[in-house]
């Protein structure tokens, strides 16, 4: 009976509900846009360290965790692999710089890492050969450069670093393509760790340094569920050292709270926002209806019937207007340039729809709570 | 018309008590409507008629005295039985918001079925047939906005009649009809609570609709003032529409009884007019 209310009720009035449908359709993008422009940009800052084949990461003391501070002496490494339970260690290395591209092309930023061939750090080609040699002026890049430069495995590629006061130019082969592996908002390439410190920028004082040095240091461990013994007794057997998962160490790149926390809060205005207007819309019209919902309870109408009657119109009005809304947002992405940061992953997507779904009978909760209490003596003007 | 008793009250009062303010909205009334019996009921605004109506339509609880329909005491029943009773016993046409504005005539016959779970053909046949008896063949399938006021009426006449209810109310169905319509509206009404061997029940501001109805039960003050059943006495009433002509106060006690023999005889001056 509920349901043959709510459908008839909606099918003749299928224009009202069809324009707040597409409201609730509005507020489904912008719910989903926000959603996905998080998880674009928490990837973009973290999607290499989130990939690592590493459980721990090593840091200098007193950085906390964070990878562009932190400085490590190559020793550490040799140290950090002694320690009892850590199964692989591999020292990786940061910078910046750019692949310069055939003339009239923009060059394209980049994140330079330099890691230890046969060490955790490296990811695992998707197309062509990981890097072998230590001393070999191989790359291997993320699909996003070889599909925006058109660069194919056994192509060279010409990067530029700042050394000094000197823009140096310097060839690699590509070797193999990585799957997407962006950090610091840049798509990373990698090189052996003896290549990556001798063509990083560096300042003056470093060009001629012989010491080479690390950033961070990936750990596998031997026992997945050592985590915690383990974080405790890298500090404790290497000097100055400070160790976090993986979790934490890209959590604490700087800006990266500030940027989710900034866009949990917009999320969290918009389904405020969803829930009031909503709640608003039904709130009206179940005043509105309060003689004919009288009338029906005169003739005898339980209120279990009235009141399920208006949850599921609810939810249908939300379900349709959330379909719109995913379908609208498809459409836009797939139109939308690849260098928006916007992504959608089945989690995230997952909760941003159960969460639109739920403001609806949220919403709702007010008028149905009116519509309950609406007495049937209302048919009679009493 | 059968002599079985279909709906009864005894010694039925509703009081409001209203932060200390006591207000007799019905005052100890006795009433008895048999099967096919139609009754009007009359009275100037705040007479105690709609009240009345709402606690034999089980909308609200007598406060003293029962009220009876078929034999069941609708004080013993809890709010859920009460709205079953509802569905199932009683119709009720109201003076407006009577149809469910989004289903069309036809579906808003087939609402009373539905709610008491009677789907099927056979259902939609009966609903039909009633709306076709009603004149209204060629609308089962338009809205309530595309109905006259007339037509309105009808379909809740069909409504509350469709799923053969013992007791059949009517809040003051012809007070947005004109005089034609009303007659027609309450002709109908009539002619099928008699066939229907039904009791009914119409509160009525137009004594002119009284010529149709069987009994004449006129409250004043929460109290019935007169209950009118002779034939001649009922047509004279309906003869005047000048509602301000009834008594403005209620009798004493003794006064408050059926009036038998001669209408003209017992009513005063001002009531029947020159």
């Amino acid at each position: 009976m509920s349901i043959y209310l709510s459908l008839k009720e909606v099918w003749r009035n299928k224009g009202r509900f069809f324009l707040f449908s597409m409201v609730i359709a509005l507020i489904a993008v912008l719910v989903l846009f926000t959603a996905g422009l998080g998880e674009g940009l928490a990837s973009a800052n973290k999607e290499y360290l989130e990939k690592l084949d590493a459980t721990l990461l090593v840091f200098q003391e007193g950085t906390d965790y964070s990878t562009i501070e932190s400085r490590l002496d190559y020793q550490k490494v040799k140290r950090v692999q002694r320690v009892d339970g850590v199964a692989a260690a591999g020292p990786i290395g940061f910078s910046n710089l750019e692949i310069v591209l055939d003339e009239g092309l923009d060059s394209v930023d980049v994140s330079f890492i330099g890691v230890e061939v046969g060490k955790p750090g490296l990811p695992a080609p998707i197309i062509g050969e990981t890097i072998r040699s230590r001393q070999s002026k191989v790359v291997m890049i993320d699909q996003r450069i070889a599909e925006t430069a058109n660069i194919g495995i056994g192509d060279y590629i010409t990067v530029k670093s700042t050394q000094g006061t000197d823009d140096k130019f310097y060839d690699l082969r590509v070797t193999g393509i990585s799957d997407g592996q962006q950090y610091f908002f840049q798509p990373s390439i990698f090189v052996s760790l003896a290549i990556w410190d001798k063509y990083r920028p560096k300042a003056d004082a470093n060009i001629y340094s012989s010491r080479p040095v690390t950033n961070v240091i990936a750990v596998q461990l031997e026992d997945p569920n050592a985590v915690e013994n383990i974080t405790q007794l890298i500090p404790a057997m290497v000097k100055d050292v400070e160790v976090s998962d993986i979790k934490t160490a890209y959590e604490s790149a700087p800006g990266y709270s500030a940027q989710q926390n900034t866009l949990n809060t917009m999320k969290a205005f918009t389904f405020l926002i969803g829930v009031l207007v909503i709640g608003g819309f039904f709130q009206i019209q179940t005043l509105q209806k309060v003689p004919q919902i009288g009338m029906l309870k005169a003739i005898g109408t339980p209120n279990p019937v009235v009141a399920v009657a208006s949850i599921l119109q609810i939810i249908f009005v939300t379900i349709f207007g959330v379909a719109l809304g995913g379908l609208a947002v498809l459409g836009l992405v797939l139109g939308m340039p690849s260098s928006v940061p916007i992504l959608f992953t089945g989690t995230s997507v997952l909760i941003a729809v159960g969460s639109l779904l739920l403001i609806g009978p949220l919403g709702g909760l007010v008028s149905i709570r009116v519509a309950l209490k609406v007495e049937p003596l209302t048919a009679l003007g009493m | 018309m059968k002599n079985e008793i279909i709906l009864e009250t005894k010694n039925a009062s509703k009081i409001y008590d209203s932060n200390g303010l006591v207000v007799k909205a019905v005052d100890e009334v006795n009433l008895q409507v048999k099967a096919g019996e139609f009754l009007g009921l009359v009275g100037p605004s705040g007479s105690g008629k709609t009240t009345m109506l709402a606690m034999l339509a089980t909308l609200l609880r007598e406060t003293e005295g029962s009220l009876l329909i078929d034999g069941q005491d609708l004080g013993s029943m809890s709010d859920t039985q009460r709205t079953k009773f509802r569905r199932e016993k009683i119709g009720f046409t109201f003076q407006s918001n009577n149809l469910v504005p989004y289903l069309t005539a036809l579906e808003n016959v087939e609402l009373m079925l539905k709610l008491n779970k009677k789907n099927g053909r056979k259902s939609r046949e009966k609903a039909i047939s009633l709306l076709t008896r009603l004149g209204l063949a060629d609308r089962m399938d338009n809205l309530p906005a595309q109905l006259s006021g007339g037509q309105q009426q009808r379909v809740a006449i069909a409504r509350s009649l469709i799923h053969d209810p013992s007791v059949v109310l009517a809040d003051e169905p012809t007070a947005s009809l004109d005089t034609e319509r009303a007659n027609q509206v309450v002709q109908i009404f009539a002619d099928l609570i008699h066939e229907g061997n039904r009791a009914g029940i119409m509160v009525t501001h137009d004594l002119r609709m009284c010529k149709y109805v069987d009994k004449v039960v006129q409250m004043v003050d929460g109290k019935i003032a007169r209950v009118i059943t002779n034939r001649d006495e009922i047509n004279l009433l309906a003869g005047t529409s000048e509602f301000d002509k009834l008594p403005k106060k209620a009798p004493v006690k003794e006064e408050a009884l059926p009036v038998t023999g001669l209408f003209k005889a017992n009513l005063s001056p001002a009531f029947v007019g020159n």
